[in-house]
């Protein structure tokens, strides 16, 4: 398991030592790409633990779902609809379900 | 040690969601940055607030200023008229005492004494003086008009003043430093009727020249204009005596 854990060790280094400027009106997609993403981790454990992990589910999602967000924010800015909020929402909901879907996995794993 | 090819795969998923996370709390962090930049903005605001309200207190003491000076101008103002009243008075005996020296053009109701030489002067042979007009028949007239009250006194429009004097020069008279010949028009500014009888008084100045058959005429006038003393009072040796000195030299 250790090789997760140094990636993202890498990862988070290299997010902070790049000196990359994204402009104010790009932060609504990089912030909905990091929810994404976030997203598909929480979902990809809980799948894990409900032993219906499928690799090429979770890769494909975790950048299927990254992009589909920014493009999401994208046709809310055409549009001159907030969407964004709708892809937060999306993702919160998701986020929460599977935070508590996982709890109870582990509580009833540790009662039992 | 054996790497599982699901390893694998969450390691670049990780790679990813850590530079993602990684990278967006630096941005954050750069747009709080961001935000205490404009606290900071606020905080100028603030203090160009304040430098304005201690302006806005420093106008209204200069303002305060301002009036307290005006007052004091007004102060000042007040004096000045009250001086230039003083001025005006001044200046009122200045014209007063020119009038009396006879140094200005001055008006008033008087009288008119015309003299002229004798019908018989033209026409006799011989020694004509006695019916012509002489300087002290001039004088004479002068000195009862000013005698009967006259402020003024002109000779053929030649003010009589402090320094004036009547000659005789030949058949002319001077007057003043000016030859003058007959007629002699006197004029007298006074009460006419007072002047008048002043000169017409029986055995007096104009009756005597008559009985010498001398053109005499008078005219009373209520608006009567003699003109001021054109000439220079030059003062050489007179100096004004010094006030409050012992004078008692004998």
């Amino acid at each position: 398991m250790w090789l997760p854990v140094v990636g993202l060790l890498i990862g988070i280094f290299l997010g902070f030592s790049s000196d990359l400027r994204v402009p104010q009106e790009y932060s609504s997609y990089l912030s909905i790409a990091v929810l994404a993403a976030l997203d598909t981790v929480i979902g990809g454990m809980r799948a894990a633990l409900q032993q219906t992990f499928d690799t090429k589910i979770f890769i494909t999602g975790f950048f299927f779902n990254t992009f589909l967000a920014a493009a999401i924010v994208f046709l809310g800015v055409q549009l001159g609809v907030d969407l964004y909020l709708a892809a937060i929402f999306a993702f919160g909901v998701r986020l929460f379900n599977n935070l508590a879907v996982i709890r109870r996995i582990l509580l009833a794993r540790f009662t039992k | 040690m054996k790497v599982n090819r699901f390893h694998v795969y969450l390691f670049i998923v990780f790679l990813f969601l850590g530079f993602l996370i990684a990278f967006q709390y630096q941005f954050s962090k750069g747009s709080r940055i961001d935000s205490s930049y404009t606290y900071s903005v606020w905080d100028k605001q603030r203090e160009l607030q304040e430098k304005l309200v201690g302006q806005k207190k420093e106008n209204e003491a200069l303002q305060q200023q301002i009036y307290l000076i005006e007052e004091e101008i007004r102060q000042i103002e007040q004096e000045a008229i009250a001086e230039k009243d003083t001025m005006k008075t001044v200046h009122q005996k200045l014209e007063n005492a020119r009038m009396v020296a006879g140094l200005t053009t001055v008006e008033g109701t008087g009288l008119i004494v015309t003299l002229n030489d004798s019908k018989q002067a033209k026409t006799l042979t011989g020694d004509v003086s006695s019916f012509i007009v002489h300087e002290q028949d001039l004088r004479r007239v002068v000195n009862e008009l000013f005698a009967s009250g006259a402020e003024a006194v002109s000779v053929n429009n030649e003010r009589m003043v402090a320094t004036s004097s009547i000659r005789c020069v030949g058949p002319t008279i001077i007057v003043n430093g000016v030859k003058k010949a007959p007629p002699f028009e006197i004029k007298a500014i006074g009460d006419p009727d007072t002047l008048l009888s002043g000169v017409e008084m029986p055995g007096g100045v104009l009756p005597t020249l008559r009985m010498w058959d001398l053109e005499v005429s008078t005219k009373k006038l209520n608006e009567l204009t003699i003109p001021g003393y054109v000439g220079q009072a030059e003062i050489k040796t007179l100096s004004e005596e010094a006030v409050g000195e012992d004078n008692n030299e004998e």
